[in-house]
């Protein structure tokens, strides 16, 4: 016990105060941890202890909400899933907030571009013409194989890793970006769903699937193991195939 | 009245090098960069054929002569030793995109191994497969390519 307390690391933090400041800048800290300590307590320990003014967005600790996203050394991590031990060989470590997106504060973003992308696929169930008088006593039935479908890609939490990550992002704003192309697919591979034809224009679409030019590093960050890129790359083939049959079936 | 917003959204400058800082950045735009390396290859065959499309397709008898564009294209532009190296490295980033290709391919595959079960065709199968295939293709090209000589 007396040998964990000795340690201690230096943190960088990037800090835009709006009131003062014109561009960030960094302030070094240094904080004491021991092995279980995260990035976010961390930070705990720097607003409790340096600097009471820090801002950044946090709240279940568990990496549940996405709400803690922010770049460390470079790459965007969730701050409750990121231990200081992780580091030890490293210089120091570098906290910033979430790459492309403004930052308001410290290390707050504004992630209503996000938000509004994801809303506009419309996330949520559907039910098709055949459904529509389906009584709300009946459950809709799914194989497992149906469900193991798009599974993986409902665990995300929307948090904006992926598009701290994405280079397509970071140069054109109106690609749609990683989570909500991969939250369409998982929507319209849903067996109980009925709105493909609704999103099928927000995939097809230039700043659609084929905005993604496969860099792949969101299923490489992504802090639930989503693997947006390969929804993407499934969802090229969804776009090619409705491509062909509006071909021969034009509506 | 309208309330004042102290909102000040600083957004930071997209830099040119932005690919530079990232390993994993930097493997992208590498195997983007292959593209170069496929463009040379193009224009070095187009080259050939139309120099191939110059000679005197017409003549009784090949000789020297008649097929002097063609035979310059093989003896002093690919027997020229630049061109040699470029070729090599043209070779190994086509190898460099194949392998990593390969290695991504999975991603796009997403089948289940049979009608009821919840277990997805293995990567390894798709990455094989493409070995494969692409062994296969080598083969029918040198193939062809030998059997065609006189």
């Amino acid at each position: 016990m007396q040998e964990q307390q000795k340690k201690s690391m230096k943190i960088t933090v990037v800090r835009y105060r709006p009131e003062q400041d014109d561009k960030p800048w960094e302030q070094t800290f240094d904080v004491p941890y021991i092995h279980e300590t995260s990035i976010l307590e961390a930070l705990f320990y720097i607003k409790d202890h340096f600097e009471p003014s820090l801002s950044f967005r946090w709240s279940c600790r568990m990496a549940v909400c996405g709400s803690c996203g922010m770049m460390v050394n470079g790459v965007p991590h969730l701050a409750c899933k990121t231990f200081l031990r992780d580091y030890e060989n490293k210089d120091g470590i570098t906290i910033a907030p979430l790459d492309n997106f403004p930052i308001e504060r410290d290390l707050v973003v504004d992630i209503s571009d996000l938000i509004e992308k994801i809303e506009r696929i419309k996330p949520y169930i559907i039910p098709a013409e055949k459904d529509k008088n389906m009584p709300l006593t009946k459950a809709y039935r799914q194989t497992p194989q149906e469900m193991e479908a798009y599974r993986q890609f409902a665990q995300c939490i929307n948090c904006g890793i992926c598009y701290a990550s994405c280079p397509q992002y970071k140069l054109n704003k109106n690609f749609i970006g990683p989570a909500a192309l991969t939250l369409l697919y998982r929507y319209n591979i849903d067996t109980r769903d009925g709105g493909t034809k609704m999103r099928l224009p927000f995939l097809n679409a230039e700043e659609g699937v084929w905005g993604c030019t496969f860099v792949g590093y969101c299923s490489e960050v992504c802090p639930k193991h989503v693997d947006p890129s390969s929804a993407i790359q499934l969802g090229k083939k969804m776009s090619a195939t409705d491509y062909v049959i509006k071909m021969f079936k034009p509506e | 009245m309208s309330e004042k917003s102290f909102r000040k959204p600083y957004n930071p400058p997209i830099e040119a090098t932005w690919w530079a800082k990232n390993p994993f950045y930097f493997r992208y735009m590498l195997r983007e960069g292959t593209s170069f390396a496929a463009t040379f290859a193009v224009f070095e065959i187009l080259l050939g054929i139309f120099l191939f499309a110059l000679s005197n397709l017409d003549a009784p008898i090949q000789t020297a002569k008649t097929a002097a564009p063609y035979l310059w294209w093989v003896q002093s532009f690919l027997g020229n030793p630049i061109v040699i190296v470029i070729n090599i490295a043209v070779l190994a980033a086509c190898l460099f995109h194949a392998v990593t290709w390969f290695s991504l391919m999975p991603k796009a595959v997403r089948v289940f191994m049979n009608k009821n079960s919840t277990d997805r065709l293995p990567d390894y199968v798709t990455i094989i497969g493409l070995y494969i295939a692409a062994a296969v293709g080598t083969v029918v090209v040198l193939g062809a390519a030998f059997l065609s000589l006189p």
